[in-house]
């Protein structure tokens, strides 16, 4: 009798969580759905793709063949290898290992290592040993054989040539050579080491300072025309690194052992568990933060937050906490796509100062705790980090700037320096206490040899104009004098005509904006693209139409985000490398 | 890869240039750790060199802030000693500096407490550096170099880099020109912040590997006679051996030749490395000798143990000029409403972030140098922020205190509290806010404006014997930002606008009156500086 009571309790369980999920999808798609009804979009919008493959004989990476890890990799693959104890004591000194800063684009990136990363990662070499030996950790297990903790340890050869080759196996992420294996034990030998503990912590330090552990380095096994085959410890790496932004795991370590990396299933299998893992998370974060350029905000104006009735300290801090959170929230709790990255009215204001600003009661209690918007606040572009400016005025200009640069990878000419002298100019006709910012953005922007530009930059920041400068939803914007006292409040127009694709649509409000760029062939190619660039750190070049073009066929599928990720992870051109030309 | 094969990547042109090692020791952050012997304070031996400058400059650095209501000297007779500049022999200093192990007492004849510097075109600590007078830092360019460099309304460099360049303070430039101990420096070359050492275990490494090795040092030179240890050594074989792994690397048919070019850089930083534990304390730039364990095995907490090794590297000609940020209490600061926050910060700045200065200061005089004078007689140590005073909220550039140790050589007069305070001038603040007064927040006295900082900073150039040419660009006068009393450009009262009205004009009006136009940014301080 309990037992069917219980079948039947799980049963009605299983029917309350299935409605529960049904309704969960629902939101979405009211959502989704509602604006797509109110909104008729022009359907050559998103038909066309934009990157092709036209070779794929020659399909592979160009990395040109080494290049130093990023603060992050150093930092991940110092946690996957010597535990979190080893990567709670030497934070400070990672932290030395200057961070990557991107302001405008990945070239910025440096890829050979400089004066003071290597000094970071000296100081790493010869302080890891100390406390993985006096930390209490499991990695000890993995990184060292069994023999090692008997009476003879590395007296005993064998145990000796165990060691060095799983420490090697490790840190080089690839096995040693047998050359290699004989310089190690050859400076183990010395009189200098003391015991076992001290010949164990120079072969750390020294592998750790060999640049096998700092940089990516290309194994190859074979050449054929115009291109290497990269070894399997390489693929490993490529996986794991474009993935989770580590080091390989243990499974993809044996899979590689067992040439078990050749399909593009077995690749993405092991991408799909790493991106899951913890690293994988907040490696997927660490690239949102380069996409949307999360980090480069400045301080909202003062008296202009005061004004909102709420404190200015920790706001972007709290800020950038919430658009990761919004992008962690949809790519792994809701396995979201491109258009839900967009478009999902999900927020996490992680205190109540934020949520103010947001329209909420309350803060939101992490990822796992979306407050749903009661307004037209939808998807990563109206987080209000994002719509954050240093002004108490908005700049449509500036919003609309960042919208093409980074949401459509639109590169636009710097304006002419006369040109901007004659804006300034016309913007002196204004009274600006009596118009609002798009009234002026249009003014300044009037002239013959500005509209050119501002045609395309202007409309997606006046259909952004429904927040103020602190990403406050708004129906007026409010207009104060030099003493910051509040004058009047001026009715804002968002409805503008936004082109994209090529096709000019009318929309009426930023949700409608962010609808029809989630629709666009740019916006999810622009989006392709920023996640290439960014799990590999390198501009694209024309070697990756391929692999762009794969990633992008996923993308455009309406397939997760997380398997848009698997494909970048698992294409057929991590298997090879480029020669030079 | 031999010594001669030194490379340095140029990401503009994508080549890689020579790099030789003083190059690469320059402004580094080393961060080696090193082998530990017992020591005590730093021992130190001079080699005859009758031309060695003993000048040293130190900085130590509240970053972004201070309560410095409580660091005015107290019980000063003041008297005017010339025109807007009042003086009184330094009875007391200000209760935060007190009971601090009696540390600054034994040095009191040796200090000097400045009074009345405003530090322009500072308006809080986004825009504020307290080595540069004033630059906004946060203004940059996509390569992270202020903007106002591009528009030369600045000076680029923050005044240790100054004197760094010059061959008035280094005829010789050593491998370290400047020590820098601080997460975030207020240290700038071309506009760009330069980062620096928290730990002590790096910035012991650092120094020792500003020696070179014993193999090279020939010539007679002193030596230290200290064997390296077997830690040592085995730090060594592993550098040697990663050596080994990065040659066999870079021969790798696949690795294209800007691959290559990647690790032969790394190669070349790595050899480095090798060599700084291969040396022995032992410096040729100076002819000086110091004993290893001065760098080694330091008691004390961290903030100590970074302040002994920062004297041990100025008592043995290591470097002539530091930085050191003294531990932040920024915190306070934004608390500055919490009617509770004033003797919690005061305790905190009396308890955690002073001492260190006093004992720094305190080190520097038990030292003394082949001239005759101490170490901190010889040095002038500035203890001082980049934020002032405040009315509710700390923010401001106004009335800095400074708190100087030493007289740069007799450079610079000591035992003297100077007030630079123009008081025939309007007042620019006053107790006006009678609510934050009373909180115990509000300024003790009345303020009025006083003269630029810049002036300090020049003067410490001109005393080390600065060219004009050297700490000015443009055609600009003086040192530091060049437009910071044009409109727009001074905002040094932003944050107390609200508190004291509009004493932002009143700021301007003492400007406009007593420096403007005929304002000579190259001025010395009066009195304070003896030529």
């Amino acid at each position: 009798m309990y037992n069917v009571v219980k079948t039947q309790f799980n049963g009605f369980l299983i029917f309350v969580i299935f409605l529960f999920l049904l309704g969960c999808g629902s939101i979405e798609s009211m959502q989704l759905g509602s604006i797509e009804a109110q909104l008729p979009i022009d359907p050559n919008i998103g038909r066309k793709k934009v990157h092709q493959c036209t070779q794929q004989q020659v399909r592979g990476y160009h990395t040109l063949g080494s290049r130093r890890l990023t603060q992050k990799e150093l930092s991940l693959t110092i946690l996957r290898l010597f535990g979190s104890y080893v990567h709670k004591e030497t934070s400070d000194t990672i932290g030395q290992y200057s961070p990557e800063v991107f302001i405008e684009n990945v070239s910025e990136f440096e890829p050979s290592i400089d004066q003071q990363r290597v000094l970071a990662l000296s100081n790493l070499a010869f302080t890891i040993p100390d406390h993985f030996f006096s930390g209490d950790n499991t990695e000890k297990s993995l990184l060292l054989d069994d023999c090692f903790f008997n009476q003879q340890g590395l007296a005993v050869q064998s145990c000796k040539l165990l060691t060095i080759n799983k420490l090697g196996l490790r840190i080089y992420r690839r096995p040693l050579t047998q050359n290699e294996i004989q310089i190690y034990s050859n400076m183990i030998g010395s009189e200098i080491y003391e015991n076992d503990q001290q010949k164990v912590s120079a072969l750390i330090s020294s592998m750790i300072l060999s640049p096998y552990f700092s940089h990516h380095i290309v194994e190859a096994n074979n050449s054929p025309l115009g291109r290497y085959q990269v070894s399997e410890y390489t693929l490993a790496s490529r996986i794991s690194y474009s993935s989770s932004g580590s080091m390989p795991d243990e499974l993809l370590f044996s899979a590689a052992a067992s040439n078990k990396l050749r399909s593009s299933v077995e690749r993405a299998a092991h991408a799909r568990r790493l991106l899951h893992t913890t690293e994988g998370r907040e490696h997927v974060r660490g690239v949102f933060k380069h996409i949307y350029k999360i980090g480069l905000e400045s301080d909202p104006k003062k008296e202009y937050a005061e004004n909102m009735g709420v404190a200015v300290s920790d706001l972007i801090k709290d800020y950038r906490e919430e658009a990761l959170n919004f992008a962690e929230h949809v790519v792994f709790e809701r396995a979201g796509n491109f258009e839900d990255l967009l478009n999902l009215p999900l927020n996490f204001p992680p205190s109540e100062n934020a949520a103010k600003i947001m329209g909420f009661n309350q803060a939101s209690r992490g990822i796992n705790d979306p407050l749903i918007s009661n307004d037209i606040r939808k998807g990563m572009l109206m987080r209000p980090l994002i719509m954050l400016s240093p002004k108490a005025r908005t700049s449509p200009i500036h919003r609309g700037n960042w919208i093409l640069k980074n949401m459509l990878c639109m590169t636009l000419p710097e304006p002419d320096p006369d040109l901007i002298l004659e804006a300034d100019e016309r913007s002196k006709e204004l009274d600006l206490l009596n118009i609002t910012s798009r009234t002026q953005a249009e003014h300044i922007t009037s002239g013959a040899s500005c509209i050119g530009c501002h045609s395309f930059i202007n409309p997606p920041g006046f259909a952004l104009e429904s927040f103020g400068s602190l990403g406050e939803k708004r129906d007026f914007e409010l207009i104060f004098d030099e003493q910051d006292r509040l004058l009047r409040d001026l009715e804002i127009d968002t409805k503008t005509r936004f082109t994209v694709d090529g096709i000019s649509t009318n929309i009426s409000n930023a949700s409608e904006l962010a609808f029809v760029i989630a629709k666009s062939s740019t916006g999810k190619a622009c989006f392709t693209e920023n996640l290439v660039k960014f799990t590999r750190f390198t501009e694209k070049n024309r070697d990756d139409a391929c692999h762009l073009s794969e990633v992008e066929d996923v993308l455009r599928s309406g397939e997760s985000i997380i398997e848009v990720l698997v494909s970048n992870s698992s294409t057929e051109d991590l298997r090879w490398e480029k020669t030079e030309e | 890869m031999g010594k001669n094969r030194r490379v340095k990547y140029n990401s503009s042109t994508g080549t890689y240039v020579g790099l030789n090692r003083r190059m690469f020791l320059t402004y580094m952050g080393g961060i080696v750790a090193i082998p530990f012997i017992p020591s005590l304070l730093p021992r130190c031996s001079w080699a005859q060199e009758d031309n060695f400058d003993y000048r040293r400059l130190v900085f130590m650095v509240n970053r972004h802030g201070g309560h410095w209501n409580d660091a005015e000297p107290i019980n000063i007779n003041y008297q005017s000693v010339g025109n807007n500049v009042m003086a009184g022999e330094l009875n007391q200093l200000g209760p935060i500096y007190q009971d601090l192990s009696g540390h600054f007492n034994s040095v009191k004849n040796n200090l000097s407490v400045l009074v009345g510097l405003d530090n322009l075109g500072c308006w809080g600590h986004p825009f504020s550096a307290a080595m540069t007078a004033g630059v906004p830092s946060v203004t940059r360019n996509s390569s992270g170099v202020w903007k106002q460099v591009e528009t030369g309304t600045v000076f680029p460099d923050s005044i240790d880099t100054v004197l760094a360049n010059s061959n008035k303070v280094y005829l010789n430039r050593p491998n370290l020109p400047v020590l820098r101990i601080g997460n975030r420096t207020h240290c700038f070359e071309n506009g760009k912040q330069i980062s620096g050492l928290t730990d002590p275990n790096a910035v012991s490494t650092l120094l020792l590997s500003q020696f070179v090795p014993s193999s090279e040092t020939g010539g007679g030179r002193p030596e230290d006679s200290t064997e390296m240890s077997n830690l040592q050594k085995r730090r060594l074989a592993s550098a040697e051996t990663a050596l080994l792994a990065v040659s066999a690397a870079r021969t790798k048919k696949q690795i294209s030749s800007q691959g290559k070019v990647r690790l032969e850089h790394y190669e070349s930083l790595l050899e480095n490395i090798r060599d700084g534990l291969k040396s022995t304390p032992s410096n040729p730039q100076t002819g000086a000798t110091c004993q290893s364990d001065s760098f080694q095995n330091l008691s004390g907490s961290d903030e100590q143990k970074l302040a002994k090794l920062m004297v041990a590297a100025l008592s043995c000609g290591i470097t002539k000029l530091s930085y050191f940020e003294v531990k932040n209490e920024h915190g306070f600061v934004h608390q500055v409403q919490n009617p509770e926050n004033r003797p919690l910060h005061r305790e905190y700045l009396r308890t955690v972030a002073l001492p260190v200065v006093g004992q720094t200061m305190h080190l520097m005089s038990e030292i003394t140098e082949p001239n005759g004078r101490t170490l901190l007689d010889n040095s002038l140590v500035v203890h001082t922020s980049d934020l002032g005073s405040s009315t509710i909220d700390n923010h401001n550039g106004l009335q800095l205190r400074l708190l100087v140790g030493g007289s740069l050589g007799g450079k610079f007069r000591t035992g003297v509290a100077v007030d630079f305070q123009n008081r025939s001038s309007d007042k620019i603040l006053q107790k006006t806010n009678a609510s934050a007064y009373a909180k115990g927040y509000g300024i003790k006295n009345d303020i009025y404006g006083g003269r630029p900082y810049n002036e300090f900073l020049v003067t410490i150039a001109k005393a080390f014997g600065l060219s004009e040419q050297e700490y000015q660009r443009n055609n600009a006068k003086g040192f530091g930002t060049y437009n910071e009393l044009q409109s727009e450009g001074h905002r040094s009262l932003y944050y107390d606008r609200e508190a004291v009205g509009q004493t932002q004009k009143k700021v301007w009006a003492h400007y406009n009156n007593n420096f403007l136009p005929g304002y000579n940014r190259d001025s010395t301080l009066p009195y304070y500086y003896l030529g």
